[in-house]
């Protein structure tokens, strides 16, 4: 029961240890997870040169982000989530395909496993794609994972970019500055010779219109992407609409401040709260596009307890989906107000500081007013008993 | 006497042979079974070990099991 394949005999459904294939596909395994330091068994990362890839048992969900950046997860479901045996960690055959970059089939019949990874299949494809008339395929990481999917960013002598299938039909024509693949959304970023940016689906139809600076998904499960224009950033909808007009300085927030809040995605709070800078003054709009807590706060967060090496900056307290916000007073005092993830008031902005200790694993919050300190969750919870 | 215990001779002589024969026969049908024996045993490990390819490379990673249920 050591095995690194395991198959199920009634139902044929194949099982991969993630870190045991791992060596035979040129990764390195760990346990626990790449962006937090643990050992936890329950969960573990591979990387290669480009990319790493952490698993969670009994989750559907694969989060990969490229290494040593401050980027956010990029996170992909999958059917079936991730079991242990025996101590060990395995996924089915669509995790670790995504997990690893390859292309693996099980042929039952002839009792057969073929893997393919990423770097062979850019070798083997190269001569076909010359044959074609391109000059070759784009060398970046995230533009040679399109040929997971069957499609190859290709380059002709002009330097301009456009994207074919696998029998070199075109999906996209050659007439781009640049495309970038986003794995996670299976769609493509072309720009323009006027420098706008839009998105293209693998069918080659328009997802968003090249009209923009730039652009970046904000989460798969939500379909929403922020835009930049100029210095203005916005959010639109998965078809284009707007859904936070392009008017806004800021949209997320600094992770590196708060690292010790383990925010997956700067740009949304509890999946549905994004923050967004006007004019210095930070708000918070849903998902929908509504207003939730007005662009009046002049902090995001309480980062004021650096005084203290116990004490951690304080953006979110998860318990209640609350986000903790800023305001400087006129005589350069700052009061903080807690509030929840539909913009309800928790907390008056009345509170001098909120911080969170970590004593034995567990992270209490704290909050000062007048001098003194309270537990925040206690006080949430016995004035919002719900 | 003569002629009948050569005829006698000749006769045992003959069950002999068709003894021996005999067993020859059923030694090649035995061997002729062991080989397709042998060549079936062969053809069964051959498809239920499962074998794995890495870009076209035979890799020896390991043999089939079942998980747990």
């Amino acid at each position: 029961m050591n095995g690194i394949i395991l198959i199920d005999e009634d139902t044929k459904k194949v099982y991969i240890d993630i870190k045991g294939i791992a060596p035979y596909l040129n990764y390195y395994a760990h346990n626990g997870e790449y962006k937090v330091d643990s050992e936890d068994p329950n969960k573990c990362w591979v990387e290669c040169n480009n990319e790493t890839a952490s698993f969670f048992l009994n989750s559907n969900k694969i989060s990969k982000v490229e290494p040593n950046t401050n980027n956010d997860y990029e996170d992909y479901l999958i059917t079936e989530p991730i079991i242990s045996r025996n101590g060990k960690l395995y996924s089915t055959i669509e995790g670790i395909q995504i997990g690893f970059n390859i292309i693996f089939s099980y042929d039952e019949q002839a009792n057969t496993i073929q893997i393919y990874t990423l770097p062979y299949l850019v070798n083997s494809y190269a001569t076909s794609l010359k044959a074609y008339g391109y000059e070759g395929a784009s060398q970046s990481f995230k533009n040679q994972k399109a040929i997971l999917y069957n499609l190859f960013i290709v380059k002709k002598e002009n330097n301009l970019y456009g994207v074919v299938n696998a029998s070199g039909e075109e999906v996209i024509s050659p007439r781009y500055r640049s495309i970038e693949f986003n794995e996670t959304g299976k769609e493509f970023y072309v720009k323009n010779n006027l420098n706008k940016v839009g998105i293209l689906t693998q069918t080659g139809d328009t997802k968003i219109n090249l009209g923009y600076d730039d652009i970046n998904m904000i989460d798969k499960q939500t379909g929403l992407y922020i835009v930049k224009n100029g210095t203005k950033y916005g959010v639109l909808d998965n078809s284009g609409n707007i859904i936070i007009h392009l008017e806004y300085e800021k949209i997320g927030i600094d992770t590196a401040v708060f690292s010790g809040n383990n925010v997956n995605n700067k740009y949304l709070l509890y999946g549905n709260v994004i923050p967004v800078c006007q004019n210095n003054k930070w708000g918070l709009f849903n998902t929908s596009g509504k207003l939730i807590v007005p662009v009046e706060f002049d902090e995001l967060g309480c980062n004021q307890s650096n005084t203290n090496s116990n004490r951690k900056n304080v953006l979110l307290v998860p318990t209640y989906k609350a986000i903790v916000m800023g305001k400087v007073k006129d005589n350069d005092v700052r009061n903080y107000g807690i509030y929840n993830n539909e913009g309800k008031e928790l907390v008056a902005c009345a509170l001098t500081k909120v911080y969170s200790i970590t004593s034995g694993g567990v992270e209490t919050y704290y909050m000062e007013y007048k001098g003194n300190t309270l537990d925040a969750e206690q006080y949430i919870k016995a004035h919002f008993p719900e | 006497m003569q002629i009948r215990g050569g005829k006698l001779e000749y006769n045992d002589k003959d069950e002999k042979s068709k003894k021996i024969s005999r067993i020859i026969l059923i030694a090649i049908v035995l061997v002729f079974i062991a080989i397709i024996a042998i060549i079936c045993t062969i053809l069964y490990l051959q498809k239920s070990i499962l074998r794995t390819y890495v870009d076209g490379q035979a890799v020896s990673i390991n043999e089939r099991n079942y998980p747990n249920r």
